[in-house]
């Protein structure tokens, strides 16, 4: 049987949002006996929105749901990889570079510093069995996604007895640089991952985890208290690439 | 395979992690290998190594140094300038806010 769901109305996080709580719901609805094709109802653009769907119906899948998807997967950048599997990682990241960053080496190391950084995020708070990763872009801008289906940021927070109020103080201290760590070397993982994104390349840095959304842009920062929860963290960066090579430690703390 | 140099050991990183270091574990898997060989001299080769995370550079310069405390010489090699510029920015001290805590 096939399942349909709606692409969001645009691409904007409260959209994307919208679009991801409906089709969550529709595909909760499923019974596992059953197989199904899940069909975006047009080929979505939208990196967000296709990773997030990618990570939910990847998360059924583990649990044995017969589901396949047509449409959003056709987006050859979206990647799904297990994280008790390092190879697939490499698979990835060879894949990227040939693909990608072969053709913009001046955001090579950038993007790198800022993929390594989420991946190690992953592999070292997160507590998630595979990571969605998904990239693209053109002669102008790229956007890139990491998803995961961890303990969340402030799940991790949480985990480590630091005090949070609700889920919005968790996301801005994680860009601030509080660290879910105790040793005084960490701390700028995610801060310099938003710095690149709104400075070096002056765009974007969404990040929806448990039930809030952080948005980052070159001249503001804001967040949001949901009335949707993501079991995990979604890092969306959006920005425009450079005429000239970007001095990395330029932007980093 | 690291190759034997009588008590010298060579450990190319791109064959053995390949050419994006990323994560904490690698660096831990080659501490294990390193302690296991248990070489007076270790040769760490980063040729073909692309990039490396500030996690990974950030373990690796611990194992570098209780491999030192264990009177082991270790020796790095082909070391691009985007690694040695990770290796750099992992030993600068850079907490930007103290957390709460419970």
């Amino acid at each position: 049987m096939e399942l349909h769901i709606e692409r969001p109305a645009d691409t904007t996080p409260a959209s994307v949002i919208n679009a991801v709580q409906l089709a969550t719901k529709k595909i909760q609805t499923l019974r596992r006996e059953e197989e199904h094709i899940i069909v975006t109802k047009q080929q979505t653009d939208d990196l967000l929105f296709s990773s997030l769907i990618t990570a939910v119906v990847e998360q059924k899948r583990r649990e044995g749901y017969l589901l396949t998807m047509k449409n959003a997967n056709q987006l050859s950048s979206i990647s799904i990889i297990a994280t008790q599997k390092r190879s697939e990682m490499d698979e990835v990241i060879d894949r990227l570079t040939l693909v990608f960053l072969s053709k913009h080496n001046a955001i090579k190391n950038p993007i790198f510093y800022i993929l390594g950084e989420l991946i190690d995020n992953v592999f070292e708070h997160a507590r998630s069995t595979f990571i969605v990763m998904a990239c693209k872009g053109n002669d102008q801008t790229f956007s890139l996604t990491v998803v995961d289906v961890g303990i969340s940021i402030p799940g991790a927070y949480r985990a480590n007895a630091i005090k949070i109020e609700n889920d919005c103080q968790a996301l801005l201290q994680s860009v601030s640089g509080v660290s879910t760590k105790t040793v005084e070397e960490r701390g700028t993982g995610l801060p310099s991952v938003k710095r690149l994104a709104t400075a070096a390349f002056s765009g974007q840095c969404n990040i929806l985890s448990a039930g809030a959304i952080l948005q980052a842009t070159p001249k503001s920062v804001s967040c949001q208290n949901l009335d949707f929860f993501w079991q995990g963290t979604a890092v969306h960066i959006t920005g425009a690439l450079p005429t000239k090579p970007i001095d990395l430690y330029a932007f980093l703390g | 395979m690291p190759s034997l140099v009588k008590n010298k050991k060579i450990y190319r990183l791109q064959d053995l992690f390949g050419d994006f270091l990323w994560g904490r574990m690698l660096a831990i898997e080659l501490r294990d290998n390193i302690l296991k060989d248990a070489p007076e001299k270790a040769f760490i080769d980063f040729d073909g190594v692309d990039f490396i995370t500030r996690a990974f550079a950030d373990e690796f310069l611990k194992v570098r140094r209780l491999l030192e405390q264990k009177n082991m010489t270790v020796e790095l090699e082909h070391v691009a300038p985007m690694v040695s510029s990770m290796f750099t920015h992992a030993q600068t001290p850079t907490i930007l806010s103290k957390p709460g805590r419970h």
